[in-house]
């Protein structure tokens, strides 16, 4: 082993030189040294581009660049190593631009990128030591970025972006062809070109992670654009055919199309922006108009149409549900609370909804002939077919959208909307009262439970599926209604008259007892359930009535069986407390009472008098009946008499009044032997002016009742002379012998008001007369529900004056809408006049100095 | 302020406990020594002296001082966040299931050092940030890119790939089989069932600690069993400690034991290789040196025939890559067979592996399934291997040195190097620059500091000699190799002897030049740009005088109002005083002579 001697520090070869300061004279020139070391560098660097590597030495070009890099030419080395990539790209871009192939060109660009990262990674691992010292310390690119850099200068952006122009060119040539529908080949190309324009940063933007790139620079505005004008062109396309539902269809075709493109080709960046772009142009600004065509260009009208005409005409046409589907799809697309659907959604309801009762009008009149509408049969057949109506558009949201939540409350609100659209002309035929109409659907529905329920007696679970069927949908109709108070009203009224006109209540009630529902009472529950107990209290308290009633009947009952007195007779009987029972029907119930008034001349029958003694004393007997009257009122009800006809002995059902008027023929004299004189053998003959005498039955009813039982060909129990329709004062009257049916049991139908005075007097006097009652009666509804608002908001005034004390007036109208809205829809002229009455009645006071303000007055 | 105005009433010169320590003497004592001053800079928060001290091999960073503190305690408490920082990441431990860790936790004095504290769990903590285990476990995983891995143990369908030369290394019973039985067998066959507990014995052999307490759980007999047979007496022992671990908190203590024992054997395993197998196989031959300027041109693999290189590809050091270094000295090259996994630890050998169109990457290896797809596509049929196969590279450029050349191969192999002499320091300082070792550059620049940290003239004159460079040019050393430690601790020697530099014409010439060329590494400079040497200096000299906000209070006039002074302090405060006077004015004639220096290069800063 040599000693470290002179030798060493004199030679040191590589240290040297690398220690050496600027003071000490080199051996060698530095420049020699440099272009010596370079020559082998750039040559190593053109093999690598030029793939021509048979023996490249890693270890001999790392020392190299890394000695170059030690005598400080990092500087030299770094601007010469992108001076000889230029050149190399600047002739490859030249060898690019003689491809007149488009698709060639793609693929051979992407070849060139491709090669030339692949030589930038080997480069730019041999220039290591460059990277990390005299890059890091001068802050300039790394040597892969900067080759990155030089692409984008020296091929796609030398001369004027001629490359990179032509790229973006191609690629929305591509784009286009393919949205065409043509099938394109070069897929893989452009997403892998559009890879590429994202790596090439644009220069001055430092920042290589978040600087904005080419493909965000020039490639996106310019896709963007020709996007917008090929989305235009095509939505005219599509618009051109003027067919809503082909424009729906061939927009949703495509833009799934377009989706599956944008994801394919573009960044995830692109979505959003395209998406938008084409969500405007080609559903935005065209869907109102699609959904605003006509019938027969198949627009929203024409998808919705097999609605009605299947609840309406009961066809069964399919609905476009795929075309609706569709149609949700797209809205929802630019809206998610898809107010613009729901917006035509709630028109078309609306519309066609309006015109339900006009259809259903002549539907049943086409049926019907010429005869007269019954009311009863369009409410029946107009309640039904809105729920249908609703039903079919519940289906259609079902199936087409999505269930959605929104979309169903906007279906119910339409619904809302033209049930409790306010009657404008009462003489319009599309004018409904939707509260009195459910209240006579409710009314005939429990009629017909009633009579349909004996003859179905075994089938029980039948009936009661009709009944379940018939309140749930009542319910279900109850729901739509805004003004409750009003159904309340008419249903009250309804409730009543069932009670007392009815011929057999009796029967009603025993019947559905049979099957263990009181039907009356479970649509009370029902109701009750829904609206709450106390807007029902009238008609509780009616249902108390008549079950007091039929106590008081079976009391009376085991009273008479157990007496002694044998002419008693026995009674059914209903009770009404006059407080709680609709005006119309108890507003004379005095009238025939003769100790009240005097002025009656009502006279019950004398066979009937003991009966009722009895009965009075009997009623007032009763423990709670202290402080209260009874009066009798003889125009409701009805008799059972049992009269023996030459023909045979009948039993005879007809009203009290109609029963009056046949105890008058009942024989008066006994025959010797003390038993009664048959009837035929006394043949009395009385005239009209004798039987009004006798009676005392209100001139109007009593020739109703007596056409009832004179004229009517069925019931003609009385011959009447002479033999004419109508009931005139000098007619007369007497049994008719000949009298015959089929039946041992004879039900004498009253000849209805209106008919008789008809009948009676084909003159305007009468029939006007007739129909003011009948004007009456619905007149007292309204005043009573009108009344009853009345209440109402003056007990809501209070109610939250008392908890705020001061209140502005704005405030307290908003307050009142929400309090009542379940109720019904308060007018503002309503809630001011009522405001002005508790100012009056001194519950609230105006501020003093303003004026609305109000303060509670405790 | 006691201790401080005693240290500035005696040498003034040292207000630090500058490290003493030299990298060569890793002796008890001198550890012990390290130990104390790597306390003391974590209590006042010196963050390049922590980090100087913690690449002293063999120092115990979480043993407790004499007041059971750790400097992880001390600086945790004393809230220098970044000392925790480093700490935590060169493998201090923080176990808050310890009384210790949670003293640590509860004491930190910020929020954010403790949150620091919790999140470093000690499942992290061990050792797998050091970078020797962290490359050596790295290992077992497969990846493709460089194929390393030349042997299979196969059991049934399933398999291992390993390493020939770490199982050689880390087991003499290994060691073995891979001379004599296996070593024409590529693929060895086990019975199906000792699958686990070969990947226990793996994870083992390439100090993956994580892998023993998991495996071990459910077959240790077995691991032990085989383990016998193999003597691994250590893994054994750390079984069967671990299975006598009655908690997790035991438990716990004990996984960070055999995990730094398991980093210590495996250090000392490779390090019985390196020595025995590839420095005992290494092949010296004596060249003509040519002509100096063109030495970095010699071409190694023409000095070496085909059997030499067969020979050298059979020794036992199984080698899969030949490393040439030109000895100057004695005029020769000397190869040796080293393992491309271990030296791909140098980014500079690991970019040269994977850039594969060079030729040192591009030779087709004989594979066990010549197909690359396969299973055993990625590992190297070594009894195919032809010497054509192996590449020669020579270690460095900036070494002309065989010793510098087995420093390196130290350092990569266990980063320990037992001795850096003086003379070569700076050698290898460029090599581990060229190569991208930073930590050993650090260690290159301790080694420096550590010899001289008087900073007094003797030192000043007397570097040279040592080291072969005189301080300016040391500190160009610190410019080309980008090595802040050095240059602080140049920059502080020529600050200390200014006196001395600007007396002397020579001196002061060579003072002078650097000065320039400092000033002209910014480029394009700006009359009020600063030149980073004339900084350091002014910064050293305003220690050394002790001028600075610290002394504020030796200002007369503000120790005069404070008014506190009774008649002992006095003179005290008046003796303070005078020293303060004469420092300062010593300070200010430095200051005016670097003035004077710039004035005549006519630079402004």
């Amino acid at each position: 082993m040599i000693p470290a001697g002179n030798r060493r520090s004199k030679i040191r070869p590589p240290r040297k030189s690398l220690v050496s300061s600027s003071l000490e004279s080199s051996t060698t020139d530095p420049t020699v040294d440099f272009e010596k070391s370079w020559s082998i560098l750039s040559n190593a660097i053109v093999q690598i581009q030029n793939k021509s590597v048979s023996n490249l030495s890693y270890e001999q070009l790392y020392r190299k660049a890394y000695i170059l890099v030690l005598r400080k030419y990092g500087g030299k080395l770094y601007e010469n190593v992108a001076t000889i990539i230029t050149l190399h790209l600047l002739k490859r871009r030249d060898y690019l631009l003689t491809i007149y192939n488009e698709e060639e060109f793609m693929k051979a660009t992407l070849v060139e990128w491709n090669e030339h990262l692949q030589s930038m990674k080997f480069i730019s691992d041999v220039l290591m030591y460059l990277n990390r010292v005299y890059v890091k310390e001068h802050k300039k690119l790394l040597i892969y970025d900067l080759g990155i850099q030089l692409f984008k200068d020296n091929v796609i952006k030398y001369n004027d972006d001629q490359v990179g122009k032509r790229i973006v060119d191609t690629v929305i040539q591509e784009i286009t062809k393919s949205r065409n529908g043509e099938v394109i080949t070069t897929n893989m190309y452009i997403t892998k070109l559009i890879n590429m324009l994202e790596l090439l940063v644009e220069s001055g933007s430092g920042d290589i992670q978040f600087g904005e790139n080419y493909y965000q620079s020039v490639f996106e505005p310019a896709f963007l654009a020709s996007s917008e004008t090929f989305f235009y062109k095509l939505s005219s396309e599509f618009a051109s055919y003027n067919l809503g539902t082909k424009y729906i269809q061939s927009t949703s075709r495509f833009i799934k199309e377009e989706e599956g493109r944008i994801n394919f080709y573009m960044p995830e960046s692109m979505y959003p922006k395209l998406n938008e772009l084409m969500n405007n142009i080609m559903i935005k600004d065209r869907i109102d108009d699609i959904l605003a065509l006509p019938y027969e260009s198949q627009g929203l009208s024409y998808l919705l149409r097999p609605v009605v005409v299947n609840v309406v005409d009961g066809k069964n046409e399919s609905y476009h549900i795929p075309d609706l589907k569709i149609l949700y799809e797209l809205i929802g697309r630019i809206d998610d609370e898809y107010d613009l659907l729901r917006l035509r959604l709630k028109e078309h309801i609306k519309q066609q909804g309006e015109e339900l009762p006009q259809q259903v009008r002549s539907i049943l009149e086409k049926a019907n002939g010429d005869k007269k509408l019954n009311p009863a049969l369009f409410a029946i057949k107009w309640i039904e077919t809105v729920l249908k109506y609703h039903d079919e558009f519940l289906k259609i949201h079902e199936q087409a959208f999505d269930s959605n939540s929104s979309v169903s409350l906007t279906i119910t609100y339409a619904m809302r909307e033209f049930i409790n659209a306010p009657p404008t002309n009462r003489k319009d035929a599309n004018s409904v009262n939707g509260p009195e109409l459910l209240s006579v659907y409710m009314d005939y529905h429990i009629k017909q439970s009633a009579k349909t329920a004996p003859s179905k007696d075994i089938e029980s679970l039948d009936s009661r599926d009709y009944v379940d069927v018939f309140i749930e949908r009542s319910i279900k109709f109850l729901r739509f209604i805004k003004d409750k108070d009003a159904f309340e009203a008419y249903y009250a009224n309804h409730f009543a008259k069932r009670f007392l006109s009815s011929k057999s209540g009796s029967q009603i009630i025993s019947s559905n007892n049979k099957m263990g529902i009181d039907i009356e009472e479970l649509l009370l529950s029902k109701l009750g359930e829904e609206m709450g107990t106390t807007s029902l209290d009238k008609i509780i308290k009616m249902n108390k009535d008549i079950k007091l009633s039929k106590d008081i009947t079976n009391d009376w009952k085991k009273l008479i069986t157990q007496s002694t007195k044998k002419d008693l007779i026995e009674l059914e009987l209903k009770i009404c407390n006059v407080n709680d029972w609709p005006k119309s029907m108890v507003k004379d119930y005095k009238a025939f009472s003769n100790d009240e008034n005097n002025e009656t001349s009502f006279i019950w029958s004398k066979q009937l008098r003991p009966t009722i003694r009895e009965f009075e004393e009997f009623w007032f007997s009763g423990k709670k009946n202290d402080n209260k009257s009874l009066y009798w009122s003889p125009k409701f009800g009805s008799m059972d008499l049992r009269i023996s006809y030459p023909s045979r002995t009948y039993e005879i059902n007809l009203a009290t009044y109609a029963g009056i008027i046949m105890l008058l023929f009942a024989p008066q004299s006994t025959n010797a032997d003390g038993s009664l004189v048959s009837a035929f053998e006394e043949n009395k003959e009385l005239s009209y002016e004798e039987i009004k005498e006798l009676t005392g039955i209100p001139e109007i009813d009593l020739k109703r009742h007596l056409q009832s039982i004179a004229v009517a060909p069925r019931s003609r129990l009385l011959i009447k002379n002479p033999m004419t329709k109508d009931v005139n004062n000098s007619d007369k009257f007497k049994l008719n012998e000949k009298f015959k049916s089929p039946s041992i049991k004879v039900k004498v139908l009253t000849v209805s008001a209106a008919s008789s005075a008809a009948a009676n007097s084909s003159g305007e006097k009468g029939s006007s007369k007739a129909k003011t009652e009948q004007e009456e009666e619905a007149e007292e509804v309204r005043s009573n529900i009108h009344e009853g608002r009345k209440l109402e908001v003056n007990a809501a005034i209070v109610r939250i004056m008392k908890s705020r004390q001061t209140i502005k007036h704005n405030e307290l109208i908003e307050e009142l809408i929400k309090q009542l809205s379940n109720r019904f829809q308060p007018s503002i002229l309503l809630i001011k006049q009522r405001i002005e009455d508790l100012i009056e009645k001194e519950y609230l006071k105006r501020d003093d100095e303003e004026t609305n303000i109000y303060h509670y007055i405790a | 302020m006691t201790t401080q105005i005693e240290e500035i009433g005696g040498t003034i010169e040292r207000r630090l406990n500058e490290p003493g320590v030299s990298v060569d003497e890793s002796s008890e004592s001198s550890l012990k020594k390290a130990f104390s001053d790597l306390c003391h800079a974590c209590r006042i928060g010196d963050r390049d002296v922590v980090e100087i001290l913690l690449s002293i091999p063999n120092l115990d960073i979480n043993q407790m001082d004499d007041f059971n503190y750790s400097p992880l305690i001390l600086s945790s408490l004393c809230g220098h966040m970044d000392v925790v920082e480093l700490l935590l990441s060169r493998g201090a431990i923080c176990d808050r299931d310890t009384f210790e860790g949670a003293r640590c936790i509860y004491g930190a004095l910020t929020d954010e050092i403790r949150d620091l504290l919790i999140s470093f769990d000690i499942s992290k903590a061990v050792d797998l940030d050091q970078p020797f285990a962290s490359h050596v476990s790295s290992l077992l995983i497969t990846s493709n890119e460089v194929i390393t891995k030349d042997i299979i143990f196969r059991f049934g369908d399933k398999y291992l790939k390993l390493n020939r030369f770490m199982l050689s290394a880390r087991s003499p019973h290994f060691q073995e089989k891979i001379i004599n039985d296996w070593k024409y067998k590529s693929i060895i066959d086990f019975p199906e069932d000792n699958f686990k507990s070969f990947k226990v014995i793996a994870d083992y052999i390439y100090v993956r600690a994580d892998g023993i307490s998991i495996g071990s759980r459910e077959n240790h007999d077995e691991v032990i069993r085989i383990a016998k047979q193999f003597q691994l007496t250590d893994l054994i022992s750390s079984i069967e400690q671990l299975k006598d671990a009655c908690n997790t908190k035991e438990r716990t203590k004990i996984m960070y034991d055999i995990s730094f024992r398991l980093v210590e054997r495996a250090r000392s395993g490779l390090d019985d290789f390196l020595q025995k197998h590839i420095l005992g196989g290494k092949l010296v031959v004596e060249i003509e040196i040519p002509d100096e300027e063109t030495l970095e041109e010699l071409d190694c693999t023409k000095y070496i025939s085909d059997v030499q290189k067969k020979k050298l590809l059979e020794t036992s050091a199984i080698p899969d890559i030949i490393l040439a270094s030109i000895d100057y000295d004695t005029e020769s090259i000397t190869y040796y067979p080293v393992n491309k996994a271990i030296i791909a630890r140098s980014e500079y050998f690991d970019t040269m592996f994977k850039s594969e169109i060079f030729l040192e990457a591009n030779r087709e290896l004989p594979l066990v399934s010549p197909n690359k797809q396969d299973e055993f596509g990625d590992v190297i049929k070594r009894e195919s291997l032809v010497p054509d196969d192996i590449s020669i590279i020579r270690i460095s450029t900036a070494s002309a040195s065989s010793e510098v050349a087995e420093m390196i191969l130290s350092f990569l192999y266990h980063d320990n190097i037992l001795y850096i002499p003086l003379r070569l320091t700076v050698e290898l300082l460029f090599v581990a620059d060229e190569l991208f070792l930073d930590r050993l550059k650090t260690m290159c620049a301790v080694n420096i500091s550590s010899n001289f940290d008087k900073f007094n003239q003797e030192e000043f004159f007397g570097i040279e000699k040592d080291v072969g460079y005189n301080v300016y040019d040391l500190v160009r050393v610190s410019w080309k190799t980008r090595c802040a430690k050095l240059e602080h601790h140049t920059s502080k020697m020529l600050a200390y002897n200014l006196e001395h530099i600007y007396e002397d014409a020579k001196q002061r010439k060579a003072f002078s030049a650097l000065i320039k060329e400092s000033a002209d590494r910014i480029e394009e400079r700006h009359e009020t740009d600063t030149i980073e040497l004339i900084d350091d200096i002014r910064y050293y000299l305003s220690k050394k005088y002790a001028i600075g906000e610290d002394f504020e209070e030796l200002d007369p006039v503000r120790a005069f109002m404070k008014g506190e002074q009774s008649i002992d302090t006095v003179d005290y405060k008046r003796e303070e005083l005078r020293l303060y006077k004469n420092s300062r004015i010593s300070y200010e004639r430095d200051i005016d002579r670097i003035d004077a220096l710039l004035d005549g290069l006519q630079l402004d800063a």
